[in-house]
């Protein structure tokens, strides 16, 4: 049981913080037309919400329910648990000044879809990029064109 | 990788196992060779939860290229459809049907017009196919 009270609260926060994926930039996915972190997560918001407020008070009383027992309350457990709590509850009361100041801290590049100067935004294939990537194969059609498909990671 | 501004060498430095390319240089041995690229990434392992981010896409700087994101596989679909001859027939490059990891060559005069014409070169791993890849490029 002991490391429950220690483990009750980080799960608290790592609910809380899934539930800033439709605040943080990782909704660039959901913009991308993908399934993304942001848009899958969003609509589990409350849920990942409600755990985070379940798992707080599942530690709280882990820690303060010991009431005539010799054991001593571990610092480090009482250290955990409130760091985690006051973490959750900025996620809960203040999701968008959270999400901001992370994105801030994330390194530039890692949640943009920006290419390199001089190339058109990264384009969706669909219908309308498919007859765009036509059309520029067969303005190029002086040149060699070289198709790449690959995969991001 | 060419800055697009530079006509330097410009070289496809390929990446591993169909990721993305490792170094940022896209060079071919023939600086004369006018060539225009179209990357186009596509979901095919677990990790590749959403589109390309700006640290991928900055791997391929070379102004002529046009990156695409292609989540259902659209042009990968096409181009296994479009096969005809004498297109020559690749050595891997499938995962469940979908072609990917791949790089395919369409020499001067090739016209995209009902289907996609034949490619001089169509092969990968891109990793292992680069000296095929710019023999096609400068029409070897």
């Amino acid at each position: 049981m002991k490391h429950f009270e220690k483990l009750a609260p980080v799960a608290a926060v790592i609910s809380a913080v899934s539930c800033l994926a439709c605040c943080l930039p990782f909704g660039f996915a959901a913009a991308a037309g993908a399934a993304g972190l942001g848009a899958v997560l969003a609509p589990l918001r409350p849920w990942m919400l409600a755990i985070s407020g379940a798992l707080l008070i599942f530690g709280l009383v882990q820690l303060y329910s010991r009431q005539g027992t010799c054991q001593r309350r571990s610092r480090l457990s009482l250290a955990i648990f409130w760091v985690c709590a006051v973490l959750v509850l900025a996620m809960i009361l203040m999701p968008q000044v959270v999400a901001s100041l992370l994105a801030d801290r994330l390194p530039s590049g890692l949640f943009s879809y920006t290419p390199p100067a001089g190339q058109p935004p990264l384009a969706e294939m669909d219908a309308r990029s498919m007859e765009a990537l036509k059309t520029e194969f067969n303005r190029a059609q002086n040149e060699y064109r070289v198709i790449a498909l690959l995969s991001p990671t | 990788m060419n800055t697009g501004s530079s006509p330097s060498s410009r070289r496809l430095e390929p990446p591993a196992c169909g990721g993305p390319p490792q170094s940022s240089r896209f060079s071919i041995g023939t600086p004369a060779v006018k060539v225009r690229v179209f990357a186009v990434w596509e979901p095919m392992l677990a990790t590749d939860i959403g589109a390309p981010t700006s640290l991928v896409l900055q791997r391929l700087k070379d102004s002529r290229a046009r990156q695409f994101w292609d989540p259902r596989h659209t042009l990968a679909k096409r181009l296994a459809a479009d096969v005809h001859p004498p297109q020559p027939k690749q050595h891997c490059c499938e995962q469940e049907a979908v072609l990917w990891d791949l790089a395919a060559v369409y020499p001067p005069g090739a016209v995209w017009a009902g289907q996609i014409p034949a490619a001089a070169f169509f092969d990968g791993p891109v990793v292992k196919v680069q000296v095929g890849l710019e023999a096609a490029l400068v029409g070897r």
